[in-house]
């Protein structure tokens, strides 16, 4: 009984530490912004799925419950409403009603944009993050629904969803890894499979008239860069579970990963925009010191006699 | 057991407001592990199944996953034929009417194996004769190319075999 009574309280501490209201506020205003921002930079290209071609239509995940295609005027209001919908998640404005209704429609319109015979996989940690902030108290603290109010205790509420946010990080790239070892064994780290794909991934993108990585054409000739490239990859997204277990290390793992994808843009031209902006890697660090900073100062004053201390 | 956390359990004397509060905890801490373990549990499925089922936004995460022993590739684009007998790949926004690289070639992938094919390649060269900057395109060609990627940079780009799916001309 005390054993498990032990382990329960021990689980209590990892998986919801007392944490400061302002780590998962300022989480929600990263990944709030960053959803703003990407959803109006990449209005026409969301809009340009307002299609009814029931030939192409592929439909992956939620959208598979649809026998066919949306309405076009359906979907584009969706988009409209999805846009619209992410100002009051940002600002945390009747966050418990309106949040779960952003993450049911981003999640809806990302869904219906990858159901046309491609899945990309550059939104998925992006959703995972919104659904999880979306029920969590992200907005008891520097939002529109507690301004005025003081900044609430340390309390272990707010403690989960930066611990979960980071485990479902983690996870995606243990996924990653391991589809590796399934799909190629130990050949890709030989480093041959890396460099033909870097290779392959520019010829692609030249010969659909896009934009191609000069630097990883220039790299071809040097294989063995390649296989060093694979082994590290490799050991950052098997080693990942690393990451959970001190934050120091996290921390630590988070900046390589960004490397990593950001060898990634260099190499092959392909932009992992939530993992570059680095927002993807925020839960492993102590977000509300932030707002130590001047440029982000200023949110404090949501509160009266707000200390950012912590 | 940590202040925080027995501060919410025993919060007063009052028999009734004990328990109003203890089940409170316990729902919400429930609610926490529950959601916890659905979140994770959804995140993992894709990998556990066989075969891996990669969808959005859950996934097995296949990208660069399968062997590439050889750079030999094939692929299925959209090119512009200029008045000299050059080519041209065609921009995604133009080959598709997309912006995203990898749709536009599913796109193409598509239309070229259906029966459309022929339609789909005059709504390209349609797209081609509202492009400015495609002026010198005379027609519209839907080919699947053979590479060696890594050749295509060390020596030349030339395709070592190509089959012209559909072909049409630019009506200005």
């Amino acid at each position: 009984m005390n054993a498990a009574r032990y382990l329960a309280q021990a689980l209590d501490r990892f998986w919801m530490p007392a944490a400061p209201a302002t780590r998962v506020a300022t989480l929600r205003l990263l990944v709030g912004l960053y959803g703003t921002t990407y959803l109006l930079v990449r209005l026409p290209h969301l809009l340009s799925y307002a299609l009814d071609d029931v030939e192409r239509f592929r439909p992956v995940g939620l959208v598979s419950l649809a026998p066919a295609p949306t309405l076009p005027v359906v979907y584009e209001i969706l988009v409209w409403a999805t846009v619209a919908a992410s100002v009051p998640f940002l600002l945390g404005y009747r966050y418990r009603v309106l949040a779960p209704i952003y993450a049911g429609l981003l999640l809806w319109v990302l869904t219906y944009s990858n159901s046309w015979g491609k899945i990309l996989h550059t939104d998925n940690l992006f959703v995972l993050y919104v659904l999880v902030l979306s029920v969590a108290p992200a907005a008891d603290a520097l939002s529109w629904d507690a301004r005025g109010r003081a900044l609430p205790a340390d309390a272990p509420k707010y403690g989960w969803a930066p611990k979960l946010m980071a485990t479902l990080c983690v996870l995606v790239y243990v996924l990653a890894g391991v589809a590796k070892l399934r799909n190629s064994g130990m050949d890709f780290v030989a480093g041959e499979t890396l460099r033909n794909y870097v290779a392959f991934g520019n010829v692609r993108k030249i010969e659909l008239g896009s934009h191609h990585s000069p630097l990883g054409v220039w790299l071809l000739p040097y294989t063995g860069l390649f296989g060093a490239l694979a082994r590290a990859s490799l050991l950052l997204e098997l080693g990942a579970p690393v990451a959970l277990v001190h934050r120091r290390v996290g921390a630590v793992w988070a900046v390589a990963v960004w490397a990593f994808h950001l060898g990634v843009l260099a190499l092959m031209a392909i932009g992992f925009v939530f993992q570059l902006t680095f927002v993807a890697f925020a839960p492993f660090f102590r977000t509300e010191r932030l707002l130590q900073w001047r440029p982000f100062a200023r949110l404090a004053r949501f509160h009266p006699a707000t200390t950012t201390s912590r | 057991m940590r202040p925080h956390l027995r501060a919410r359990w025993i919060p007063s004397r009052r028999r009734g407001a004990f328990r109003a509060c203890y089940l409170r905890r316990v729902s919400s801490r429930s609610a926490v592990y529950a959601f916890s373990a659905l979140m994770i549990a959804a995140v993992v499925s894709p990998a556990l199944r066989d075969p891996p089922a990669d969808s959005f936004p859950l996934s097995d995460y296949p990208m660069f996953s399968h062997g590439r022993p050889t750079p030999r590739m094939e692929l299925t684009h959209a090119l512009g034929v200029r008045a000299d007998g050059t080519r041209v790949p065609l921009p995604p926004l133009v080959s598709s009417g997309n912006r995203e690289v990898l749709q536009s070639m599913m796109t193409i992938h598509y239309a070229v194996f259906s029966a459309r094919r022929q339609a789909f390649c005059e709504e390209v060269a349609g797209r081609v004769a509202e492009a400015p900057e495609l002026r010198d395109v005379r027609a519209v060609e839907l080919a699947t190319s053979t590479f060696d990627a890594v050749r295509y940079f060390e020596a030349s780009p030339a395709p070592i075999r190509r089959t012209v799916h559909a072909r049409c001309e630019v009506r200005r």
